[in-house]
Formats: structure tokens, C-alpha cells, sequence
């Protein structure tokens, strides 16, 4: 088979697969959530086994297409390979540690200025965004009359409805910020590529050693299991551990 | 390429067996799978680095984000060691632990080998990993303190997202024919953790490690210790040319080798073209980081024996671990039989449980099937948020049929240093009896009243005994005051 054929192949699979397993995916929350809202309670087992037996083909099938694609890349191994990109701010390190701004013509110093500035500026004010964000949430979080004992359900669902907005606007302040800092970065690093003369000698690196510090923080955190070791700290983990969490498997 | 190589390309690497070992010991409890049950044995003191789930029936070891979130409303002294035991974690490995340790890691690594179209890195999931620190933030420390305030422990991460719990307890669990009266719990906080879980694990499949990525809070919390970890890796600054084939070679997020989100899986060491990236500790492995110069062929047959031995005392840890965790030691099953009057209709088991109060032990005994009234007998723990948001229930029902129903609170802890002040706050004139059950002792376990009458690990349980000391109702679920109403008032017919 030719490399062409051969690729295509590959790509048909991959598509094949990708909605299969989408498929499937969805086929199980569908039927998850008709279990929860046919309103049977108490469920039982047999309950449960019958609703989920007609999504069993797409199950199987997803399956059937996974093993597929093992068998089929043993035999006909995809000749496409990915190219990794270099990322930007990889680039700008290695470039500005090559070049000496003092050599360069003013203009080029200017523009990469300008690009530093222009990104300083769009980072303060997206960490502005995201503090008043955070500011806004940790008022009504770390207020406990807002989260009541008889009612954590509710209280957790009213939580999120100012959680995810304020995720929502420090989440888009942020991806503005990486974007605009992204073409800024090629911006500078297209200037300082036209700075072809300006090389500069390699400066010796200056290795930060913390070895104080981690045997500092090692004996605090050797000294911290001692001492709840001693007060019976472990029965508390023992006793959650042995009986089963039913909130942390979902059961309520 | 040759018949070799091509054997090679399918051979896992060293990284992979490491975390399936890792998986297995510390799932090494395989009996679990079969019986259903979970394994209750003195292990479970410590906490395993990564994430694993406590109530998966293999597990040997607590969970470290569970007892995390749980220490916030157990107590200075669960608070130091649980805090020591990550403190030493993060220190120690960082987020190798999520590379090398995490059996949930290894999951999804092996849910990314299915070949579809993939999410590449960009600026948006570089963001997006950014969400795992919020999760960390709110779900992990705000509302368990929170709530730990209100003496109602909540391990929110647990309850509304962690999808660890949801396959390796949940479906493990429930995919057991024992467990089948576990199936009347389910409700929305199921669903909705199905569908969490459900999305997680298709998302793996086109995401490199979606989850770690970016939901991940016990990954948030090793990544912030990476810089000072003593493994990992690191970059040899004077070799490095910044020429950023390792960034652009990893999958996950990461600005730098060696940054929060680097998980040091190592396979950047492989393209860097200057040797640059070595690992950390390796002092401490007795092992030489890889330079520019070849080994001597001695050096080699040494590396060779070394790491024979190695894998060979391994082998045998895990292999000890299993066979042990079969055997009987360490490990006492509740038994379950309804000989002992855990069904309804039967007579039910009795038993002398000791009461308390609101200032420790009363000195008084009681015997459920000894009252002459209808009897509800209660298992509760004040580590037990479902327990305690139903009590209030129970009390109202001891207090309107005080005349005609005995409610017994049978709290299950080791000590009573807990439940004495709890009762003493918020029940110190209830008609309810509290007793304690639950003789813990350091080999191990799960015994007293609550294994006698069928309990098998969850809570709350409550049992319903009649004036003659019969069963006739059992519920492993939590209940609300008309649950509770219905089955007092058609067994009074009032």
C-alpha cells in the first residue's frame, strides 16, 4: 500500500473512532440521566442493567474500533509524523540571550520596548481582572452564613451561579492576555531577528541552590507526622478510609 | 525497520510499568474486586501519593485529597499528620508523583493511546490549566473549612467532582452482585458525577491527560512544590541553548522543564540535543545522570546488575503485598449473614451497647431488642456528612413518639472525643439514646454491632426493629423525616 493510501487510511480511522467514542460517550450520559429521571427509586440492579442494554452496541463497537486500530497500526503503521512548533516564548528566550540591545539600532530597541511595555500593560491588567474577580468570590465564599448545614446541595448550586460567571470573566481576561502577549512576543522576536549584529557574549549562569530550605521544609513536614501521629491523627484517616465514602463515590 | 525495533516501538516503557506497578500495589488488595468489599486493615492510616480512591476494593491506602479535605473537620492532630504526610509528598517529588505514581494518570495516558484526532497544546489550554488551582482553592480548602466550622464534614472535591471515586469506588463497587442494595442509593449526585466522570474519560481520549491537566487540585497542589522537589528534573542551565525542543515536545502545558505543570515524565531528555535536562536526586539513586561522555562497559554491566536487583526486590514488594492482602491478616471482612438479624423478618442480633452523652460514657448499657417499643437502631459518625444531616430526623421522630419508639444514635468511631462534644453542641436534651460502637484497635477492625447487623462499610445504615426485637425495615441510604414518619406511623398506625 502506498504512504498516500496509507495516511488516508489512518485519517479515516481516526475519524471513525473519534465519533464512535463521542457516540458512546453520549449514548451513557443518556442513559444515566433517563435512569435518574424514569423516577424508579428506589433502583435496583436488573433496573439499571436493562436501561443501559441498548447502548451496549455503540459500547462494543467503540471498543471493537479500538482494538481495530491497534491491530491496524501494528500492520500498516501510520508513515505521518507530527512536527512539534517550537513555542514562542521559547524562541524570545533564546534570541534575547543571543543578542546584546546595546548594539542594536535604536529603532529595534524601541520596538522590542515597546512590545515589553505594550505586554506588562495587558498583564496588569488581566491579573486587575482576575484579582477582582477572585475579590468578588472570596466575599461570598468565605462568608459561612452563605453555605448552611441542612441544605449543601443548594448552597453549592448558589455558589455556582457566581462561581462560573466569575471563572467565565477571569478565564476570557486571560486568554485575551495570553493571545495579545502571543503576537507580541512574535512581534519582538521578528525584530530582534532582523538584529543580526548585535550578538552578544554568553552571560554565566547563576544556579540558586535551596537546599536550606527543602531540609527545612523536609523536618517541619517529618515533625508535623510525628505529632498528629502521636495525638491519633491516623485513626481519623483510618476510620474514613475503612468505610466506604459514600459521598466521595457519588452515592450521597 | 527491523523485527526488533519494531517489537520495541510496542514494548512499554519504563515510565509505564513503574505506574501500572505502582497501580497494582497500591490496589494490591485484589480479593476486593471479587468479594465487593473494601479492604479495612491498618494500612489505610497513610495516604498514598497519588490519586486513588479509598473506597475502591482494592485499595490499601487512604486517599491523600480525601483525608485532606476530611482533617479540616477531625482535629488539630489529623490535620498535622495528614499535612505532614503531603508536605513530605510535594517535597520529595513534586509532580513526579502524577507522572510515575498516580493510577489515575496511567488511565488516562493509556485512554490517549486511542488514535483519534488530538487537542494540541495552545494558548486556550494553557489557560485552562489555570482552573485546577481554583478547584484546589474552592473545592479543597474553602467550603471543607467551611463547612468543618459547622461541624458537618464535606469533601467537596470528592462529592461533586473527583471521577477517581466514581470509577475506581463507584462502578467498582457497584459492578459487585453484593453490593446490589447499594443501587437504591443512587439519585442526582450520582448522575451528575456519572456524566462528570463520563466526560472526563472521552476527553482523555483527544486530551492529553485532561484531567491532571486541568482539574487535577492534589497535581495543582505537588506542582507548586516542583522547583524544590528533590526528584524530578532538571535543566543544567550552562548546557541548555534555549533552543525549546523540550517544550515544544511535551504535551502538557508547560512553560519551562521542571515548572508546576512538568510532570517529569523525562521524555524530553530524549530530544534534548545537548543533554541538558537530567533528573534530580539521582545522588540519591546512586545513579549518574547521562552526559556527553559514553559509559564504560563496565560501568554499563554495573548499572545493568544494579537495575536487576532493583526491579527484582520490587517484584517481590509487590508480590508480598498481594499475597498478603489475600491472606487473612490484617484483614477482617465484616461478616454478613442473615442468621445474625441483619434481613427483615429477622430476629435481631442482640447486643449491650454502651450509651453516651453529651460529657463521655453514662456507665449504662442498652439492648436494642430489649426496649418493649418499636426501635430504630442509627449508624452515624461525625465524619459523616449524610449521617449527620439526617439525625435532626431522627431526633424529631424521638421526640414526637417518645411515648412509642426508641431511637438509638449508634455512633461508630474508636474513641468518643468526637462524639461527646458533638452531642453536648447540638443534642444535649434529645430523647434520642447515643451509644458507641465500632472497637476499632490497631491491627484492625470493622466489628462490633454495626458488621453483626449486615453493615458492610457505608453509613449511614439504619435498621428498624419491632416491639419484639424483629427486623422490619433496613435502609442504606439517607433518609428524610417522611421516610422515617412513614415507617413509624404504618407500624403504629398513627
Amino acid at each position: 500500500m502506498t504512504t498516500q493510501k496509507r495516511k488516508q487510511l489512518h485519517r479515516i480511522y481516526r475519524i471513525a473512532v473519534s465519533i464512535v467514542t463521542v457516540i458512546a460517550g453520549i449514548c451513557l450520559m443518556c442513559a444515566c440521566v433517563g435512569i435518574y429521571r424514569s423516577g424508579d427509586k428506589p433502583f435496583s440492579r436488573e433496573a439499571v442493567a436493562q436501561a443501559f442494554a441498548p447502548i451496549a452496541l455503540p459500547v462494543y463497537l467503540c471498543l471493537a474500533l479500538v482494538i481495530g486500530g491497534f491491530i491496524l497500526d501494528a500492520a500498516l503503521p501510520c508513515p505521518e509524523k507530527e512536527k512539534a512548533q517550537r513555542q514562542p516564548h521559547m524562541v524570545l528566550q533564546r534570541l534575547r540571550q543571543k543578542t546584546d540591545m546595546t548594539l542594536c539600532t535604536p529603532e529595534t530597541c524601541r520596538a522590542v520596548l515597546s512590545q515589553c511595555e505594550s505586554r506588562r500593560r495587558c498583564t496588569l491588567i488581566c491579573t486587575a481582572v482576575n484579582l477582582i474577580a477572585a475579590v468578588v468570590f472570596l466575599i461570598y465564599a468565605l462568608n459561612g452564613s452563605n453555605f448552611h448545614r441542612s441544605e449543601i446541595n443548594a448552597s453549592m448550586l448558589r455558589a455556582m451561579y457566581l462561581f462560573v460567571p466569575c471563572l467565565a470573566v477571569s478565564f476570557a481576561s486571560a486568554l485575551l492576555c495570553v493571545y495579545h502577549n502571543r503576537k507580541s512576543m512574535e512581534a519582538e522576536i521578528a525584530a530582534l531577528r532582523q538584529a543580526k549584529d548585535c550578538a552578544a557574549e554568553p552571560v554565566p549562569h547563576r544556579e540558586r541552590k535551596l537546599h536550606w530550605l527543602k531540609a527545612a521544609l523536609i523536618a517541619a513536614a517529618v515533625v508535623l507526622i510525628a505529632v498528629g501521629y502521636a495525638g491519633g491523627g491516623f485513626r481519623d484517616v483510618l476510620t474514613k478510609a475503612v468505610n466506604i465514602c459514600t459521598e466521595c463515590i457519588g452515592l450521597g | 525497520m527491523g523485527m526488533l525495533e519494531k517489537l520495541k516501538k510496542w514494548m512499554p516503557t519504563k515510565r509505564k510499568l513503574m505506574q501500572l506497578y505502582f497501580a497494582l500495589l497500591f490496589n494490591a488488595n485484589l480479593g476486593g474486586f471479587v468479594t465487593g468489599n473494601i479492604y479495612q486493615g491498618s494500612t489505610k492510616q497513610v495516604c498514598v501519593p497519588g490519586m486513588n480512591c479509598y473506597s475502591c476494593p482494592g485499595a490499601v491506602g487512604a486517599c491523600p485529597l480525601g483525608s485532606l479535605q476530611g482533617s479540616f473537620s477531625a482535629g488539630k492532630s489529623t490535620m498535622f499528620y495528614v499535612f505532614g504526610i503531603l508536605l513530605l509528598y510535594c517535597l520529595m517529588f513534586g509532580r513526579m508523583i502524577c507522572g510515575w505514581l498516580c493510577p489515575f494518570g496511567l488511565i488516562q495516558e493509556l485512554l490517549y493511546k486511542i488514535k483519534t484526532p488530538k487537542l494540541k497544546k495552545s494558548p486556550v489550554t494553557r489557560v485552562l490549566s489555570y482552573l485546577k488551582y481554583v478547584l484546589l482553592v474552592f473545592f479543597v480548602v474553602i467550603v471543607p473549612v467551611t463547612y468543618a466550622f459547622k461541624d458537618t464534614p464535606l469533601p467537596a472535591f470528592c462529592k461533586y467532582i473527583c471521577p477517581a471515586g466514581t470509577i475506581e469506588g463507584g462502578l467498582s463497587l457497584l459492578a459487585n452482585k453484593v453490593n446490589a442494595s447499594y443501587f437504591a442509593m443512587l439519585g442526582p449526585l450520582f448522575t451528575w458525577k456519572f456524566l462528570v466522570m463520563v466526560s472526563i474519560v472521552v476527553g482523555s481520549v483527544f486530551a492529553f491527560r485532561l484531567f491532571c491537566r486541568f482539574l487535577c487540585p492534589l497535581g495543582a497542589l505537588y506542582g507548586l512544590f516542583n522547583k524544590i522537589s528533590v526528584f524530578g528534573v532538571k535543566v543544567d542551565a550552562p548546557k541548555c541553548t534555549n533552543c525549546g525542543l523540550c517544550v515544544s515536545h511535551c504535551k502538557l502545558d508547560v512553560r519551562h522543564v521542571g515548572d508546576q505543570e512538568c510532570i517529569s515524565c523525562g521524555e524530553c531528555m530524549e530530544v534534548c540535543p545537548t543533554k541538558a535536562i537530567q533528573w534530580k536526586g539521582n545522588l540519591l539513586l546512586l545513579k549518574k545522570n547521562e552526559g556527553s561522555d559514553t559509559p564504560s562497559p563496565k560501568a554499563k554491566k554495573a548499572r545493568l546488575v544494579t537495575r536487576c536487583i532493583a526491579a527484582a526486590v520490587m517484584l517481590a514488594v509487590l508480590i508480598g503485598a498481594i499475597c498478603y492482602y489475600f491472606a487473612p491478616i490484617g484483614q477482617t471482612q465484616p461478616p454478613v449473614s442473615a442468621d445474625r438479624g441483619s434481613e427483615v423478618g429477622d430476629l435481631c442480633h442482640s447486643y449491650a451497647l454502651e450509651l453516651l452523652d453529651g460529657s463521655g460514657f453514662t456507665g449504662q448499657t442498652l439492648d436494642p431488642t430489649q426496649t418493649g417499643k418499636l426501635t430504630i437502631v442509627n449508624f452515624w459518625g461525625t465524619w459523616c456528612t449524610p449521617c449527620v444531616n439526617e439525625l435532626p430526623y431522627f431526633d424529631r421522630i424521638a421526640t414526637e413518639y417518645a411515648e412509642d419508639v426508641t431511637v438509638i444514635a449508634v455512633h461508630s468511631y474508636l474513641q468518643i472525643e468526637t462524639a461527646a462534644p458533638y452531642i453536648a453542641q447540638y443534642y444535649p436534651n434529645s430523647n434520642m439514646y447515643f451509644a458507641t460502637d465500632y472497637p476499632l484497635d490497631d491491627m484492625g477492625l470493622v466489628g462490633g454491632y454495626y458488621s453483626d447487623l449486615g453493615g458492610r462499610g457505608t453509613y449511614p445504615r439504619t435498621l428498624v426493629l419491632d416491639e419484639k426485637g424483629i427486623v422490619i425495615a433496613v435502609f442504606v441510604e439517607s433518609l428524610t423525616y417522611e421516610d422515617l414518619h412513614g415507617v413509624v406511623s404504618s407500624h403504629l398506625g398513627k
